[in-house]
């Protein structure tokens, strides 16, 4: 009797360790039928929630949905720093824990772990019986998004939100059309203005004017699209030499005074403070010129002053050949899957887009816009300015970012960056130095 | 009588050796399952992936010491091995011995001691990330606090601290060398334990203040000096937050760290590699732990 209750107390404890080991914590997205009512409901994990810029629209947008199919689908978000979004989903999967619709995800993981160990739903099958949402998608984005076998997995991008840059007309007010100048036209052109850099975290701002100086060369755009089948890892070309010279002149002459050790926020904060007159940011920046958020502009800055343009040589930084946002778990249920389906085609009707676009900015080349979009689109003034700079001669270009090593782009870059600002590298150190970077985070 | 007395006993000796046995064996269950789910398995994982090439979700594949020679020929690495050594011989020497000789300090009671080491005790109370940050302010070169006072003599003086050779390795070093306080109540509570009656028959024989403290009292906190120190190397090997939230191991390689790297190779999908950084981190704080446990003879008692 006593070994019994032993061996009933040990497995009492055993169970209380494995019950505490083996509990998921949440966070991997639940499904419920909503009981009685028969309404299906999912969580979804998300970036673009609470103070994340992404939530003005994407919160609204699944509140939408939500009306839209109320009593048969319902999503419910789980908000997620941005910053670790990325680990989590990993994570989730790892535990075998996905949600049954998963936003984004590092896209090298999903090129190089989820898609070919089958961990995604197929929905060639729902575009196929869907011609109108896949006529809407880019062409590259399809192709990139197809595998051999012919399945796709991530739904492809249907808009393009070419990055350029944005300027203060208060304190610089050219008159020439700056993206169909060429690079050294634009930089001898800007003089002593400031330019709002920054090297911190993964230098996103100088990394964007250093794929423009990239991609203005000859061969420049064949080069940076070349990263995408195959990170580059080496920076010794002349191209990327002759860029970062450039780069290293912007640095040493026009960046603003904070640019060194800046994270974005900081040279954010140096444009809306009249301390730069120009800094390179997607159009999603546009929100923050509305008077919505005068909070954070000071000495004297002006939204209304801001204009937009993109790059010389008329580029725009984006990725056609990408995944797209969305993806669908393997492990999701008929219904889950059902529900994925019809969120996708919601986001993806024109009325959705068109929201999108004027919300976030961007172009739906395969899209005809209604009358309405186009003239709302007129008053937000910037969007306005990359919808008039962006047409059939726009060169897109993929951000550096994007096509070197990981590693590379979120430490080395920026850990180099502040020795070529100051003069303690030359270009060609500096690049050298990036190659050996990149060749050891790709050693096997 | 005496039989009838005896048997007994020792029966009922057993019978609750037997009954003990079985309740502390349930005890140490949970420590155990614990220890070996969470240490032990891990560790062993860790050793055996160093020897793959893994993207930690495939399966490894074992590719000898493959990750090993790949470490050993990156400057990185290397750059990362002597920071490693500076810095653990400035916190052996400054660190510790900041603390140990504020210790010494409190020891003497003086009015407001407690209120200085509470004082003392609060930088530890905020995490290594705020620190981080808030030293990112510090060392500002437009409005941080230290080169607004340099310019008030120098008003062209420009350095950026945390950005510029040389001087971000020491900049990185200033934001730690200063919070000892684990090491200073560690020596503090040895200091506490000392029988009066060692420091009164010292006096007696005519030892001064600093005969006390070179004789008597510093042999004495040995065990919690050595304690002070490893806890202070070890933190040294593991250091991440600090580095990663101001230099990110810059400018360069000033401020590379083996944490930094090992996060840079998961960022990879490098997990071999990054497993290999890992088992070199191991080695090298069980040979710390095995010099200073020497060193110190920590082993041995004084009392």
């Amino acid at each position: 009797m006593k070994k019994k209750r032993l061996l009933a107390a040990l497995t009492a404890g055993l169970m209380l360790v494995s019950a505490g080991c083996g509990a998921s914590g949440g966070g991997g997205g639940s499904t419920s039928d909503g009981g009685d009512s028969g309404e299906i409901t999912i969580t979804i994990p998300s970036y673009k929630t609470g103070q994340n810029v992404g939530a003005v629209f994407f919160e609204p947008q699944v509140e939408r949905f939500n009306q839209k199919y109320e009593g048969q689908y319902h999503i419910e978000l789980e908000n997620v720093t941005e910053d670790v979004f990325n680990d989590q989903m990993k994570q989730l999967a790892q535990q075998k824990a996905l949600p049954p619709l998963v936003q984004g995800g590092d896209k090298e993981w999903l090129r190089t772990v989820v898609f070919p160990n089958g961990m995604a739903h197929d929905i060639s099958g729902w575009l196929d019986e869907n011609p109108d949402i896949k006529a809407l998608m880019l062409e590259d984005a399809i192709d990139y998004c197809t595998e051999d076998d012919g399945a796709i997995y991530s739904v492809p991008l249907a808009t393009v939100r070419p990055t350029g840059f944005f300027y203060n007309s208060a304190m610089w007010n050219p008159t020439e059309d700056l993206s169909s100048l060429t690079m050294d036209e634009f930089i001898s052109l800007i003089g002593d203005q400031k330019i709002a850099f920054s090297t911190a975290e993964n230098a996103w701002v100088s990394a964007l004017f250093l794929t423009a100086l990239i991609a203005d060369q000859e061969g420049g755009v064949e080069l940076l699209n070349s990263g995408i089948e195959e990170k580059i890892t080496d920076f010794n070309q002349p191209i990327i030499v002759t860029a970062v010279e450039k780069l290293q002149s912007l640095l040493q002459n026009n960046a603003s005074a904070n640019s060194v050790g800046a994270a974005y926020p900081d040279a954010a904060n140096a444009f809306m403070s009249g301390q730069a007159s120009i800094i390179s940011n997607g159009p999603w920046m546009s929100t923050d010129f509305e008077e919505t958020n005068s909070a954070n502009w000071s000495n004297g800055f002006n939204g209304a002053d801001v204009r937009a343009s993109l790059f010389p040589g008329q580029v725009g930084i984006a990725q056609t050949r990408s995944y797209g946002e969305w993806w669908i778990s393997a492990d999701a249920t008929e219904d889950e899957i059902a529900l994925a389906e019809a969120f996708l085609e919601f986001i993806y009707s024109p009325e959705e887009l068109e929201a999108y676009l004027l919300a976030e900015g961007g172009d739906a080349p395969n899209l005809e816009y209604s009358e309405s979009f186009t003239a709302q689109q007129g008053e937000t003034q910037v969007l306005a300015d990359l919808a008039a700079d962006t047409s059939e001669e726009t060169v897109f270009a993929p951000c550096i970012l994007d096509v070197i090593p990981s590693s590379v782009a979120s430490s080395d870059l920026s850990r180099l960056l502040p020795s070529l600002a100051d003069g303690t590298y030359t270009a060609e150190e500096f690049c050298e130095l990036l190659t050996t970077a990149a060749q050891e985070a790709t050693a096997e | 009588m005496l039989k009838k007395v005896t048997k007994p006993n020792r029966m009922s000796k057993n019978h609750w050796e037997r009954r003990n046995y079985k309740w502390i064996y349930l005890f140490l269950l949970p420590t155990t399952v614990i220890f070996l789910m969470f240490y032990l398995v891990p560790i062993v994982q860790v050793f055996v992936t160093s020897f793959t090439q893994w993207d930690g979700f495939n399966d490894p594949v074992f590719n000898g010491i493959r990750n090993y020679q790949n470490l050993f020929t990156s400057s990185a690495f290397l750059v990362s091995l002597k920071n490693l050594l500076l810095w653990a011989l400035i916190a052996m020497f400054f660190h510790v011995g900041f603390g140990t000789l504020v210790a010494f300090v409190l020891y003497q009671r003086k009015r407001g001691w407690k209120v200085t080491r509470a004082v003392f005790m609060i930088p530890n109370v905020i995490s290594a990330a705020a620190w981080a940050m808030i030293y990112r302010f510090f060392f500002n070169n437009n409005f941080g606090i230290l080169n607004s006072i340099i310019r008030t003599i120098d008003p062209d003086f420009d350095v950026q601290w945390l950005y510029q050779s040389p001087w971000a390795f020491w900049a990185v070093t200033l934001t730690w060398l200063f919070y000892a306080v684990i090491v200073t109540l560690l020596v503090l509570g040895d200091l506490m334990n000392i029988p009066q009656e060692l420091n009164e028959a010292a006096i007696i024989d005519g030892a001064g203040g600093w005969q006390l403290i070179r004789y008597i009292q510093l042999p004495l906190c040995r065990g919690a000096i050595a304690t002070g120190v490893i806890c202070s190397l070890t933190s040294r090997i593991t250091m991440y937050e600090q580095i990663s939230l101001t230099t990110a191991g810059g400018p360069g390689n000033d401020t590379m760290s083996l944490p930094i790297l090992l996060v840079n190779a998961v960022t990879d999908y490098r997990y071999g590699y990054a497993n290999a950084i890992g088992v070199l981190m191991f080695v090298i704080g069980l040979i710390m732990m095995v010099v200073i446990n020497k060193a110190f003879r920590i082993n041995e008692t004084d009392y």
